[in-house]
């Protein structure tokens, strides 16, 4: 079903794109949220995604992919908004919204979040968008290195070192907070 | 249970936290305009994937469109000396590299405006053309003071072409290429009822492959006051 609408949005019909981004748009959300943690540069990062997709799928040679190549399409689009944040934070001062940042009783019970927020804040945009893509969509290795375009190995030794400096910044924190948290589950 | 399970286990409840939901605002604002937006043809998006070999065709395909997006503007305002020119607008030449070509607003672009910001800085964001152009330029508050000739920062795809500068303060940090090789300078004039932004800069363009030199850009952008 969905290969038939990518194949008509590639024809050019704007109702088949728009019921396949309705359908995505609130994961493209989740995703880009998770890497960029901000709510506009994750917007920024969504629109951008979905008007690329929109422009290029002509140039899609195969539908059936056409979720991974969404999300290879947003994942670039986090990158562009990281170095886009960074660049505009060096020329007008953007002050970082920590308090848009959502909580949950689950995050709050578990370690210390604003330690685990400048822990995962210090990554770079590459080193975040692989821990999400394992840890929040569930991806394979495989999958994350042809999604963000890099050899396997590469991608590993992302989610490796992200997972390190992350597991760090854990263990630093509090024991009684971290047995808590052990005994949550 | 071991210890890295334990922590990745953390680190896992914690990224899932968070909304899993995008505001009506971003569905619409994302989606109305899609109808209005041009996609670009296939073999063009299939000569781009092969990279270089493309560039002099790109470049030949941008000055037709140049030609051409010249001919419906003189067509649109009535021709040429003294017509109305829509704004925001702007004129943009890359002298080499992937993008090479000459490059302007265009009237049916999908997005094309100007921010003048309670700082004093101002933005002009641009998506559309054919070849496609999606163009973030920051013009900062200081850009206008004798000493903030550099006070500019710019991300731009041009066709096949990707390449962008910091402010000078954060050139050196700039990971895509050895620290210094970006120079940018902006000149602004201002007019009643406008203003316009001449900015000269050579920079790296990330897709031209490592050891290429950096590039001429020389844009030109106006907006409105």
């Amino acid at each position: 079903m969905d290969d038939e609408l990518v194949a008509r949005a590639a024809r050019g019909d704007a109702n088949a794109f728009d019921a396949l981004a309705r359908d995505r748009i609130d994961r493209l959300f989740a995703i880009a949220f998770r890497i960029l943690r901000d709510h506009h540069d994750a917007e920024d990062a969504v629109q951008h995604a979905l008007w690329t997709a929109w422009s290029d799928l002509p140039g899609l040679r195969d539908p059936a992919r056409f979720d991974a190549w969404l999300y290879r399409l947003l994942i670039r689009a986090c990158y562009r908004a990281g170095h886009s944040r960074r660049r505009r934070a060096a020329i007008v001062s953007i002050v970082p919204e920590m308090d848009d940042l959502p909580g949950t009783a689950i995050a709050d019970a578990i370690v210390d979040r604003d330690a685990l927020e400048r822990a995962f804040a210090s990554l770079s945009t590459e080193h975040r968008a692989v821990v999400v893509l394992h840890h929040y969509l569930g991806l394979g290795l495989d999958e994350i290195a042809a999604i963000v375009g890099v050899p396997h190995g590469t991608a590993r030794s992302r989610l490796h070192y992200a997972l390190m400096k992350l597991r760090t910044t854990i263990e630093a924190a509090e024991p009684a907070t971290l047995t808590a948290a052990g005994s949550g589950r | 249970m071991n210890e890295n399970q334990r922590t990745d286990d953390i680190v896992r409840a914690w990224i899932r936290s968070g909304p899993e939901q995008a505001s009506f605002d971003l569905v619409e604002r994302t989606l109305r305009p899609v109808p209005l937006m041009r996609q670009r043809r296939s073999w063009r998006i299939a000569l781009e994937r092969w990279g270089r070999p493309a560039t002099a065709g790109a470049a030949a395909v941008a000055v037709i469109a140049v030609i051409l997006v010249g001919i419906g503007s003189i067509a649109r305002f009535g021709g040429v000396g003294g017509q109305p020119v829509s704004v925001p607008n702007f004129s943009l030449t890359l002298a080499d590299g992937p993008g090479a070509g000459v490059y302007t607003a265009d009237t049916t672009s999908t997005l094309n405006q100007c921010s003048h910001a309670a700082d004093g800085s101002w933005r002009y964001l641009y998506v559309g053309g054919d070849p496609s152009v999606n163009l973030d330029l920051v013009i900062g508050p200081r850009a206008g003071q004798p000493d903030g000739s550099s006070n500019v920062a710019l991300e731009l795809d041009a066709g096949p072409g990707y390449l962008r500068f910091d402010p000078s303060d954060i050139r050196g940090g700039d990971p895509s290429g050895p620290a210094g090789q970006s120079t940018a300078h902006v000149e602004v004039r201002p007019s009643a009822s406008t203003t316009t932004f001449v900015i000269h800069a050579t920079t790296l363009d990330d897709r031209a492959g490592d050891g290429a030199p950096p590039y001429q850009v020389d844009l030109t952008a106006t907006c409105r006051n």
